[in-house]
């Protein structure tokens, strides 16, 4: 069952596929009439499935075709179950009896959805140091597990915590949407809080364990904090203007070793936050020790837009808000005083400096606003060191890139997807480089991949060198997301052109190659060009005919497939080539010619025998020529025609020539008697 | 640009050489009439009988001249040479006798002569009249026949090249 193949730097897991409807591996049936509406969200839906022997009880999760589910995750995750983690059970493309469209489902355990963390503190109960140290262990076991297969961003929280009599079951399967998608803002970490919902990827477990200290304090607590403010933007703004854990902290007793604890999970600078190593040794009783830090600051303030801010990360996350007021703000040479007594090295706070002077500034307005946005961007990146990669409305962090791009062009959100495009362009990762745990950090192998891929990419031109291609070739399991294949679950190219030869034989008509196939091609073969014209690449009205640029690109496909046979896709391409060919070719005689011999290649399904027959190309010009030299003399001749079918000229002109004959046969008779006359 | 110049002196060219040959056949149509004129006075030195008779023979000639419309004057120059066919044999006759008076007078007083000279007139009215016929009947069927094997070529082409016939 397990195929990888890898295409360029992106690991590409093949999909098994399950024959029966509804079923996945032959032994396991879905519901489709049983949704759970609980547990479905936009990007899948949930039902009940059960062993056809056994008539045990799964959830199946029937994903969305166009959201990326992470088939690595999930085919680790199938293969290595953690313990601690809901197991997935098994995984496969299947059929819907409902709609006939190929999904993919994963299998996984089955739960009481009211049996979790969250519910059991909405009965006012707590847990208690213990069972805390308990759960904690039991989490750190499956962070640990997860971090070791590089999977992260498990969306901890007491909703996704499943309990089993007031003890911790298992954490939720997390694969149901984009990482921390549906995180609540209270419990993601401060270097995503800006971050777009489908942006918010990390490759660390730091945000997990900000996460988990938050919910084992609510937990322990069994309070939300949170709570006390009307909105959760006035939360996020108290935990950033003091930081999260000497907000919380100084609002609760608790003992030594918890407070540790919950110091170093909540730390709002994710390099200061603990790691799973860390949580280990507390755990193991290695660390007991508070240092003694106060919890109330002298305060260095900075006022900005009518609000005073202590706090790098307040500050950061007031400007990203406000961004339009940061624009000023930054002219204003208080930020560099204000920074220069903060913690900054020497290099960042010339960086500051340059930033925040005046006179760099041009003296056009446009130019003015266009380097205020970068440099914003700029200063939070140094400012806010863990956040993420922040442009003028948009937010991100930078591993999520592939995912957020492919979220963005399935969405329509052509704006932020140029934005995005700009990003990468930009490398705005660079400044983040030296931050492993920031939102903003890219390894420099996933940033070359990046860069390579995004360098032929030409926003609005050609599909080859497009947005989508660059979707494709970042997301290797992402379907292809033609309108065309919406029944169809095709992430390689033989399943391609096995939709599209099936697709041509039951629904003809509908058989259109689109931008998203075209550019599905070219990311999975890697073409940096525009597909050429197969045939008669020198007559335009033919070869940039969409037909002929279905044939070329079909054509590619089955030289890397040849196995693979598409009759019916073959019929339908000579069906309208012969079309073409009825309106541009003339000869009478040439055109018989070439349909019946399209019609013969139809036959045996090979479009390479197709482009052979066109490719002489020279038959094609003298065609073309002929009927061009033809149609100049048919207007010769029509003209002719009708200069001489105008009869009162002819007969005006042939009168005066017999008046004239006349005359001088009378002159010639004259000459003649007078002549014959003398002598 | 530089064909359309070649083009329009072309044209000009053909326009010129037209009315170049208009101007020649005019005069050629006038020379008779003049040749005419030339004998009559000749005929006034000799004898007052011979102008009489050559007066009198010539009528057609000046009847024709007043009444033809025709820009090239062909008819009344068609009359004046059949005219003069019939007259230049008694103008001889006359020229050869030893008295031009009498032989003048014999000839005036004569019907025969006059039959023949008007007959021969006459003659170059009826030539005059069917000739110029003829030679449309001859000239249209010429060009029908061109018109035919003209539209023939034109379907062919047009259905080895599939050109719409409009």
């Amino acid at each position: 069952m397990e195929r990888t193949w890898i295409v360029e730097n992106a690991e590409f897991i093949a999909l098994p596929r399950s024959n029966i409807e509804d079923t996945i591996d032959n032994v396991f049936k879905i519901h489709l009439n049983e949704e759970i509406l609980e547990l479905s969200n936009e990007f899948c839906k949930y039902y009940y499935a059960t062993d056809i022997e056994e008539q045990e009880e799964y959830f199946a999760i029937v994903f969305e075709n166009n959201f990326v589910p992470n088939i690595k995750n999930i085919d680790f995750l199938y293969n290595h179950p953690i313990e601690g983690l809901n197991k997935i059970i098994n995984y496969s493309v299947v059929r819907l009896s409902s709609t006939k469209e190929e999904r993919l489902v994963v299998l996984v355990e089955s739960y009481n959805v009211e049996n979790t963390l969250e519910t059991y503190l909405e009965q006012n109960k707590s847990i208690n140091a213990t069972e805390l140290e308990e759960m904690v262990t039991s989490i750190t076991a499956v962070l640990t597990n997860l971090q070791d297969a590089r999977i992260f961003c498990c969306s901890i929280n007491p909703a996704n915590i499943l309990m089993q009599d007031g003890v911790f079951l298992a954490l939720r399967e997390f694969i149901d949407s984009y990482p921390d998608f549906y995180q609540k803002e209270q419990y993601l970490a401060p270097e995503l809080i800006e971050c777009h919902p489908a942006a918010r990827f990390v490759e660390s477990t730091k945000s997990d364990i900000y996460a988990l200290g938050i919910t084992m304090l609510q937990a322990y607590t069994a309070r939300a904090h949170w709570n006390d403010h009307k909105k959760i933007h006035d939360y996020n703004i108290a935990r950033f203007e003091n930081t999260t854990y000497k907000y919380l902290l100084s609002r609760i007793k608790l003992p030594d070793k918890l407070r540790v604890f919950f110091k170093w999970t909540t730390r709002d600078d994710a390099s200061m936050r603990w790691k799973t190593a860390n949580l280990k040794e507390w755990l193991d009783g290695k660390i007991t020790k508070i240092t003694h830090e106060s919890l109330v600051d002298n305060k260095n303030t900075i006022g900005f837009n009518d609000h005073n801010y202590s706090t790098i990360k307040a500050l950061s996350y007031a400007m990203f808000e406000q961004w339009t007021e940061s624009i000023s703000f930054i002219k204003d040479t208080k930020l560099y005083k204000w920074a220069s007594r903060e913690q900054f090295s020497n290099d960042d706070l010339t960086s500051i400096q340059n930033l925040v002077d005046k006179k760099s500034d041009t003296p056009f307005v446009v130019t003015n606003t266009l380097n205020a946005n970068i440099k914003i961007s700029k200063l939070l990146s140094i400012l806010d060191k863990d956040g993420s990669i922040r442009q003028e409305g948009l937010a991100l962090s930078a591993a999520s890139i592939p995912t957020f791009l492919h979220y963005l062009v399935i969405n329509n959100k052509k704006e932020l997807a140029e934005k995005v495009l700009k990003v990468i362009k930009d490398e705005a990762w660079v400044s983040y480089q030296e931050y492993e745990d920031s939102a903003g950090h890219l390894s420099r192998a996933q940033a070359d991949t990046l860069v390579t891929m995004a360098m032929h990419i030409q926003s609005g031109t050609s599909t080859t060198r497009g947005i989508e291609k660059l979707v494709y070739s970042l997301n290797a399991n992402a379907i292809c997301c033609s309108a065309l294949l919406k029944d169809h679950y095709v992430s390689t190219i033989p399943e391609l052109l096995m939709s599209l030869d099936l697709i041509a034989e039951k629904n003809p008509t509908k058989f259109n190659i689109d931008k998203h196939i075209v550019a599905f091609v070219s990311a999975k073969l890697d073409l940096t060009e525009d597909i050429k014209s197969a045939i008669l690449p020198n007559f335009p009205k033919i070869s940039e005919n969409p037909i002929v640029r279905t044939l070329s690109m079909l054509n590619i496909l089955q030289t890397y497939e040849p196995e693979i046979e598409i009759p019916n896709v073959c019929r339908i391409i000579v069906s309208d080539l012969k079309e073409l060919f009825k309106d541009h070719l003339h000869n009478v005689e040439f055109k018989e010619k070439i349909l019946s011999t399209l019609d013969e290649v139809a036959k045996e399904g090979k479009l390479s025998e197709i482009i052979q027959i066109l490719s002489d190309q020279q038959q094609f010009i003298n065609d073309y020529n002929g009927y061009y030299e033809a149609c100049r003399q048919a207007k010769i001749l029509e003209q002719k025609i009708k200069t001489l079918n105008n009869e009162r000229k002819i007969f005006d002109n042939s009168l005066l020539l017999g008046q004239k004959m006349t005359v001088l046969v009378s002159y010639v008779l004259c000459f003649v008697v007078t002549v014959s006359v003398i002598l | 640009m530089f064909r359309s110049n070649c083009l329009c002196n072309f044209i000009g060219k053909i326009d010129m050489s037209q009315s170049d040959s208009d101007k020649s056949f005019k005069f050629a149509a006038s020379l008779i009439k003049v040749i005419a004129i030339v004998i009559a006075l000749m005929v006034m030195v000799i004898s007052k009988y011979a102008l009489i008779f050559f007066a009198a023979a010539m009528l057609p000639t000046i009847f024709a001249i007043f009444f033809d419309k025709n820009e090239h004057r062909c008819l009344s120059a068609t009359i004046c040479s059949f005219n003069l066919i019939g007259v230049i044999p008694y103008l001889i006759r006359m020229w050869e006798s030893s008295s031009v008076d009498y032989v003048a007078k014999q000839i005036l007083s004569n019907v025969e002569t006059w039959m023949i000279i008007y007959g021969a007139a006459f003659i170059g009215q009826l030539l005059y009249a069917s000739m110029p016929l003829l030679v449309v009947k001859f000239y249209a069927a010429k060009t029908y026949s061109k018109v035919a094997k003209h539209e023939k070529k034109h379907k062919a082409l047009c259905d080895q090249w599939g050109i719409d016939l409009q």
